[in-house]
């Protein structure tokens, strides 16, 4: 297992070359921060080489949970440790999409104001779907941020015919209006 | 005949119902690994608890809503749907801009699991299960109802009213506003003249279709309280406390 600082990107087929697939898991700790635990959202948005959303329907979130080719599928109920999953099949996944951004933002409510610098512990993961085995994992990023209430968190995008897995770590104080807007996802 | 209702599946076919037989078969599911598959221990094949199902692509109850669009409901249009992007992300607020400032607004609400409540400019609805209110008038704005879409998988459907805040004045019509979608750039809006002359009149209502919420124009009047509103529109479990 290594742990990779942002920016930092792993050669996923080369290096596991039977690869299929990946579990992208994310785990974030809240503390007693009970409400901002229930209002965190993971959301993984399927983009073209110009790095914009295919559609709307090419992000999945709670509401969501599958795009339309059923590559990426998020679960209901995460195994293990982690707060939410995703599974990625890479034979499945459209010729068209170039990369696969992972992100988290707050639902935020009329008149609330919280923030991702609340959060104790956020950790990206990528595990082996086929023996469960976690094949690398982000530094903590909640030490990077403070009001910023959204993050693209990692990448797995598309390398010499392979797959590779990057950590972004790019936080947005408009939250999921400016990851929105950054990736082309219509709202 | 005799016919076991708890059990519909023996229920003899119906070949007077032409649409029946042509209704499309279910799509087939993802196959959902059981509990004796699961095996945690390391080097094992992962178990998925649950999948998701496909996501048909969907053309929408009376159109959509760009973005960014405002969308007028009216005869013409009395419904729109929003994607599922637009019913699960940030809040949908809606808002009276009318004439009088004593206009506000309430809701009633059915959820999944078939309970229901009510919320009006002195109650604040809290859904059960959770601690975090479904729908809140917005602090200092009676004229204004927010629907946190965070917890949209928990609605089934929504009535929202209008009602003035003395007793026996009449809704004097205006305008109802829904909008923010998560970044406030579309909107959808049903105006309502206060011909009816009613105490209250029911707005819109809203139904969660497979996650995606219909918008409809009500724009009904109603001679009576908010307990008569939600009886007329099937929420006869509602608790009501705030006429």
């Amino acid at each position: 297992m290594s742990v990779m600082k942002r920016g930092a990107n792993a050669n996923l087929t080369r290096e596991i070359p039977g690869l299929k697939g990946l579990v992208l898991g994310v785990r974030w700790s809240t503390g007693a921060e009970k409400g901002l635990a229930d209002n965190l959202v993971l959301a993984t948005i399927l983009c073209s080489a110009d790095g914009k959303a295919l559609s709307e329907e090419h992000f999945v979130f709670f509401n969501q949970l599958s795009e339309p080719s059923m590559s990426v599928r998020q679960l209901t109920e995460a195994l293990d440790d982690d707060a939410e999953q995703v599974e990625v099949e890479f034979a499945a996944v459209p010729a068209e999409v170039s990369r696969i951004v992972v992100a988290i933002y707050i639902n935020q409510a009329p008149g609330t104001a919280r923030g991702l610098g609340q959060l104790r512990d956020l950790v990206v993961r990528v595990l082996d779907p086929a023996n469960n085995r976690e094949l690398v994992r982000s530094e903590n990023m909640a030490t990077a941020v403070s009001g910023e209430s959204a993050m693209a968190l990692g990448e797995v995008y598309r390398h010499s015919n392979g797959w590779k897995f990057r950590v972004i770590g790019e936080s947005y104080r408009t939250g999921i209006v400016g990851l929105a807007e950054d990736y082309g996802v219509p709202m | 005949m005799n016919l076991d209702h708890t059990r519909p599946e023996l229920a003899p076919l119906r070949h007077d119902l032409t649409f029946l037989r042509r209704r499309a078969a279910r799509p087939t599911r993802v196959p959902v690994p059981s509990a004796t598959e699961l095996d945690l221990s390391t080097g094992a094949p992962r178990a998925t608890k649950q999948q998701a199902l496909p996501s048909p692509r969907r053309t929408g109850q009376g159109g959509r809503v760009g973005s960014p669009e405002r969308v007028l409901l009216c005869p013409s249009r009395p419904t729109v749907t929003l994607t599922r992007v637009q019913s699960g992300v940030g809040s949908l607020v809606f808002a009276v801009r009318g004439p009088a400032a004593t206009q506000h607004l309430g809701c009633a609400y059915a959820l999944v699991n078939r309970r229901s409540g009510t919320l009006s400019s002195n109650a604040p609805a809290k859904p059960d299960g959770t601690g975090w209110p479904l729908a809140t008038i917005l602090p200092g704005q009676r004229r204004a109802l927010a629907l946190d879409l965070r917890q949209v998988g928990q609605l089934s459907r929504m009535i929202l009213f209008g009602h003035t805040a003395a007793r026996n004045a009449a809704w004097s019509g205006g305008s109802i506003v829904a909008s923010q979608f998560g970044n406030g750039r579309s909107s959808i809006e049903l105006r309502v003249d206060g011909a009816g002359a009613a105490p209250l009149m029911v707005l819109l209502s809203l139904f969660n279709v497979d996650g995606e919420l219909v918008v409809r124009a009500e724009a009904e009047p109603i001679d009576g309280t908010g307990a008569d509103a939600c009886r007329a529109y099937g929420f006869d479990h509602a608790g009501w406390d705030a006429d």
